[in-house]
């Protein structure tokens, strides 16, 4: 009997959520980031998503986002792990910066905001948040991240999450779909 | 992320293994009925599934993940 090898071919989605309003900001202000300031604003950023799921966790009764936030959670933690290993070995130490502290705010206000929804609007507030995030991230990633990496291991790290950053966003678009028009 | 290849042509009996390559948990699911799932694969664990009929399948944790294999003629 012949045996066949399938492969999940994952790409890392590191960085993942990243950057969310750090887009606005860093095509305002063009800042400078240092490979540890990138670090530290990969892994708030992954935060601030797993943050928003364990709202959604708590808040949600609806079985595709209860799934989504799941998942998000989950694949976040183990970006943020694949990055601590990476900062670990490269002798890096995550370096707080402004747009990490942009990020830290922006995300205090939706969550205020998510918090605040009344039960029958919190799913959809929450999904659309997901995929404007996810947008900008990927976008924040592509053009400003990336391009700010020097060192050739962390920038591997950021394109190869590209692809997952992606898949999230479709997955959000397809729970947010169930939402339109409400 | 996605499966590789995502879609595959095999003898009845063959049996199929998937493997996360990936740093995140996937898991392999019937798609139409979710009549059989792989339950969750972390990192580096494999599963195998023994080819009888054309299948659709997916991953239950990122729903847009799909893939599909049939049986030659």
């Amino acid at each position: 009997m012949k045996m066949i090898k399938l492969f999940v071919k994952v790409n890392l989605l590191l960085l993942a959520i990243m950057l969310m309003q750090a887009l606005p900001i860093l095509a305002q202000e063009n800042p400078t980031l240092s490979d540890p300031e990138v670090a530290h604003v990969a892994v708030v950023a992954n935060q601030i998503d797993i943050s928003y799921a364990e709202i959604a966790k708590k808040r949600s009764k609806n079985k595709a986002v209860l799934k989504f936030a799941e998942t998000m959670a989950n694949d976040h933690n183990a970006v943020i792990d694949q990055a601590a290993a990476l900062a670990e070995k490269l002798g890096v130490t995550p370096k707080d910066n402004a747009v990490s502290q942009q990020l830290l705010a922006d995300a205090e206000k939706t969550r205020k905001t998510l918090e605040a929804s009344s039960r029958k609007a919190f799913d959809k507030t929450y999904i659309d948040n997901e995929v404007a995030y996810h947008k900008a991230v990927i976008a924040a990633v592509k053009g400003l991240l990336i391009p700010e990496t020097e060192n050739a291991e962390l920038k591997e790290l950021l394109q190869n999450v590209m692809p997952a950053l992606e898949t999230h966003l479709k997955h959000a678009e397809k729970v947010q779909k169930e939402f339109e028009g409400k | 992320m996605k499966f590789f290849p995502d879609s595959l042509a095999v003898n009845k009996g063959d049996t199929v293994r998937f493997v996360n390559k990936d740093l995140v948990v996937h898991d392999v699911t019937e798609e139409l009925k979710q009549t059989w799932t792989s339950s969750p694969l972390s990192t580096g664990k494999s599963w195998d599934l023994v080819i009888t009929q054309n299948v659709a399948y997916f991953c239950s944790l990122h729903v847009v993940m799909k893939g599909k294999i049939v049986v030659k003629r």
